[in-house]
């Protein structure tokens, strides 16, 4: 006879990262609330703070800044996205899957290293690309042979940069998901097209992108999200300089890292609240319609 | 035939190419870096010694081993790297094993937060988790593992934000073994407990065995988490913010070539690490298994 | 400078024409204008200032005139004349051809070799600088930089207000026990003492090219002996300090972000200037004083 009993021993396995889930991601996130209706900053030290309600929110409405700082992001997001994270990572896969296997898989190794790669690491190499003669490799290898003037091409084309430097780590992750959906599309139809007389390029629009529909939704829905909340990489390559501050970025330095140590902690929060909000509605969204089947399957055994 | 052979042989070809000139940043960026650390400086890719004249090749880039600094950096990044992954590791095989085998109010509510969470943009609560930290620096005991400014706080955040993906697929792993075994342990009159450590652990090696490097490799390249919450100085650095802080020096003069050099010294464990677990890293980077390897 | 028809009188008064008042920012980048004309400095040579942020950049509001701290009200100011007189100053800097527009982000590699070596012919630099150039990026050390050297207070913008630099001292603060959760206040405070005598500090100082901080230092011998540190050491007299007010911080970034702007074109200077003092206004709310 079953037993229909369920169980209590399962909240044990489950404290550990239960506890460590309501420490940093639950009470953050209503922290970031609180303080936001606070002027907590380096001013009123931990002590002489008060609540101002929505004034924190007020004032992100009216400064002179953000309009230029959510346009600026709103640019860096959709040109990372479309140009990197969706498009080269279709271009790779789609490029690498034509190719004999063992030269596929280099390349598609190759176009990994940027994310494995330590984040200062990789933003020094590109540093070092775009940096001036004598030393930058862009100027040496492109500009000194033919006599034009070099100049440190990063605070000119700062905001394009930043955009390649991500672009390049983000377009593996567009790259690893759009090739195993290739690879996973009967190879019947894909020898079959080639025989009936399509061509390549007439075989990838006609019959491979149209299967890719679910994964390039995919991709782009949980890329915005994390193209619009992450900011290491622009922090190191240009600290928000000649344009690239961007929202996430902003926040960052108002309440925890600016150049005279002053630190806003009620504003810094305001702007990342907002974030906060942007990134649950997101993330349900993208539960709701990515929903793996399986999920919630019943376990097979009850406790005895 | 011979005909169809010829432009698919072309076609190739000019794949290949179009590859890549794609692919030039990233090639062009590596060779810098090997070049540089052997080089004195470096004109662009070529190596050159202080004159200006070619070669220039020397060793005495990488003499930053013989001091002390970088190793009290690299003692702190493997501190935090090895902890956070015994960390993750334990604590999401837990709750994976949970998840997938236990019958219990809430499940389907904890794995949808599960899901939610792997989405979730944890780096927007930076603010909000330096307060935390805070919380535990004023607790006596407490606060030497967990406070601000202390490897243990780094750990625990950096493990926490590694949970959803390493609950995620811990889960998947355990879906992916036979109930038979498990079955017959419990009837015997095997605990919970005993049958997940002595039984179910072991049968899921492929995954402790990806997440652990997975969160090593994390571990050992991490910088915004460390950047952060720890001050920064002798003593409280890792790799990262070492070789950051030698990169933004307003009043040090800037010696790239010693900055290629402390680079490589941070990537070699990478590529290492790399270059022996590309399918599991492969598997993980797109963001979990289905279920089983 | 000899090239340019200046007599070796002329350029060994300049310092003390600066500290008088008499040849004026405006002045120099007439200076810089001619030097180009005749071919003896490279176009974009002219005046090499700061390639990236840092306080050094007040200098020049200061120098029109600008007031930045109210001491008794313990408020910021902002004075909109000097503000978009300093602006367009550094417009003026690209505009005269003495300044390349896409100066701003030069790296310092870069910049300290062309400046060390003659490369510009003025720029705004900070004493610890001397003693990186002569170990890393002159040959023949110190000699060569006195031959082609020269150094001076930083001009004023007004035909006679005196030239003025900036200084920065740093201050060592000891946390107290509710802060830190430390109890070894009385150590620590021994151990500055410790530190803070003169003849570490006038180590410190000479290496590195730092003005000493202790009255005393300037009559110790080593530092007497240092040829460039006595010979600076005039210029603490007419200094000024970047204020010690919580906010400054927030001051400073907008001044910096709109005088970048403004350098490189985007926004001509009174409009760099009103945007400067809005942001000011919203961030400072009543810890500003508006001129």
């Amino acid at each position: 006879m079953r037993k229909h009993k369920k169980s209590n021993v399962a909240y044990y396995f489950l404290l550990p990262a239960g506890i460590l889930i309501f420490l940093f991601f639950f009470l953050p996130v209503i922290l970031t609330i609180l303080i936001s209706f606070t002027d907590m900053s380096s001013v009123t030290g931990f002590s002489n703070w008060s609540i101002v309600g929505l004034n924190n929110y007020f004032k992100i409405f009216v400064h002179p800044d953000s309009l230029h700082i959510f346009g600026q992001t709103m640019i860096y997001v959709s040109c990372t996205l479309i140009f990197f994270n969706v498009g080269m990572g279709l271009l790779i896969a789609l490029l690498a899957y034509h190719l004999p296997k063992r030269v596929g898989g280099f390349f598609r190794s190759l176009w990994l290293l940027p994310r494995i790669t330590p984040a200062v690491v990789y933003v020094l190499m590109w540093k070092m690309l775009a940096a001036d003669a004598p030393y930058g490799v862009l100027n040496e290898l492109f500009r000194v042979p033919f006599g034009l003037p070099t100049t440190n091409l990063l605070p000119e084309h700062a905001m394009l940069f930043c955009i390649l430097v991500n672009g390049y780590i983000g377009a593996s992750f567009g790259m690893i998901i759009f090739s195993s959906a290739i690879e996973s599309i009967s190879s019947d139809i894909m020898t079959s097209s080639l025989v009936d007389g399509a061509g390549i390029f007439d075989r990838a629009r006609y019959i491979i992108i149209p299967q890719l529909r679910w994964p390039l939704l995919f991709v782009t829905t949980y890329q915005t999200l994390s193209l619009l909340t992450s900011f290491e990489s622009i922090m190191v390559l240009t600290d928000g300089n000649f344009g690239t501050e961007v929202w996430s970025l902003w926040s960052y330095h108002k309440a925890l890292n600016n150049y005279y140590g002053n630190f806003q902690y009620g504003f810094g929060s305001a702007l990342s609240g907002l974030l906060v909000v942007v990134g649950i509605v997101f993330a349900i969204i993208y539960l709701k319609y990515f929903k793996f089947g399986e999920l919630v399957k019943e376990p097979l055994i009850d406790e005895i | 035939m011979k005909n169809k052979k010829q432009p698919i042989e072309l076609n190739k070809i000019i794949i290949f190419i179009v590859l890549l000139i794609l692919s030039i940043p990233i090639i062009l960026g590596y060779l810098w870096l090997i070049i540089s650390t052997f080089a004195e400086v470096t004109h662009g890719l070529l190596p050159v010694d202080r004159n200006g004249n070619f070669g220039g090749f020397t060793l005495e880039n990488w003499n930053f081993i013989f001091e002390k600094e970088v190793w009290l950096a690299t003692w702190n990044t493997l501190l935090l790297a090895l902890f956070m992954t015994v960390g993750v590791v334990a604590v999401s095989s837990l709750a994976g094993y949970a998840l997938s085998r236990i019958k219990f109010n809430g499940r389907k509510e904890f794995l949808s937060l599960t899901l939610v969470l792997h989405a979730f943009p944890s780096i927007t609560l930076l603010i909000a988790i330096y307060f935390v930290l805070k919380f535990f620096s004023g607790i006596p005991v407490l606060k030497l593992f967990m406070g601000y400014n202390t490897i243990g706080g780094v750990v625990l955040v950096s493990l926490a934000m590694q949970l959803p993906l390493g609950i995620w697929l811990m889960k998947g792993f355990f879906d992916g073994v036979s109930w038979d075994v498990e079955r017959a342990a419990l009837i015997d009159g095997c605990s919970r407990f005993r049958t997940f450590w002595n039984i179910m652990f072991p049968l899921v090696r492929p995954g402790i065995a990806a997440l652990s490097i997975f969160s090593f490799m994390t571990g050992w390249s991490s910088f915004i988490i460390p950047y952060t919450f720890l001050s920064g100085g002798a003593g409280h650095e890792v790799i990262s913010t070492y070789l950051n802080s030698m990169m933004s020096s307003d009043t040090i003069s800037i010696n790239y070539n010693l900055l290629a050099a402390v680079g490589l010294f941070q990537l070699i464990p990478i590529l290492i690490f790399y270059f022996f677990n590309q399918n599991y890293l492969m598997k993980i980077f797109s963001g979990g298994t289905h279920g089983g390897v | 400078m000899k090239e340019l028809g200046w007599s070796a009188e002329e350029i060994d008064s300049l310092p003390q024409r600066i500290a008088e008042g008499s040849y004026t920012l405006d002045d120099m980048l007439e200076t810089c204008e001619r030097a180009v004309d005749a071919g003896v400095v490279e176009e974009g040579h002219g005046y090499w200032h700061r390639p990236l942020k840092g306080g050094d950049f007040i200098q020049f509001y200061v120098a029109f005139g600008g007031q930045i701290y109210d001491e008794e009200q313990d408020k910021l100011v902002i004075d909109e004349d000097a503000l978009i007189k300093c602006y367009q100053f550094q417009r003026d800097c690209v505009e005269s051809g003495a300044t390349p527009e896409s100066y701003i982000g030069t790296q310092w590699n870069i910049w300290h070799n062309e400046v060390a070596n003659g490369g510009a012919l003025f720029f705004n630099a900070g004493t610890w600088m001397w003693a990186d150039w002569a170990a890393n990026y002159v040959d023949g050390g110190e000699d060569t930089l006195f031959e082609n050297l020269g150094f001076a207070y930083e001009p004023s913008g007004i035909r006679g207000q005196k030239g003025t630099t900036l200084s920065h001292p740093l201050v060592y603060l000891v946390a107290s026990e509710s802060a830190s959760g430390s109890e070894d206040q009385a150590l620590a405070e021994r151990l500055i003492a410790k530190m803070q005598t003169t003849e570490r500090n006038t180590r410190h100082a000479v290496e590195s090219g730092h003005l000493g901080v202790l009255e005393s230092q300037d009559n110790y011998a080593p530092y007497k002996e240092s040829e460039f540190l006595s010979a600076a050491s005039y210029l603490l007299d007419n200094n000024f300090f970047q204020p010690n007010h919580p906010m400054y911080g927030l001051w400073f970034d907008s001044f910096w972000e709109n005088l970048v702007s403004v350098e490189q074109g985007d926004k001509t200077a009174e409009k760099g200037a009103s945007d400067c003092i809005k942001v000011l206004k919203l961030e400072l709310e009543d810890q500003l004083i508006v001129k």
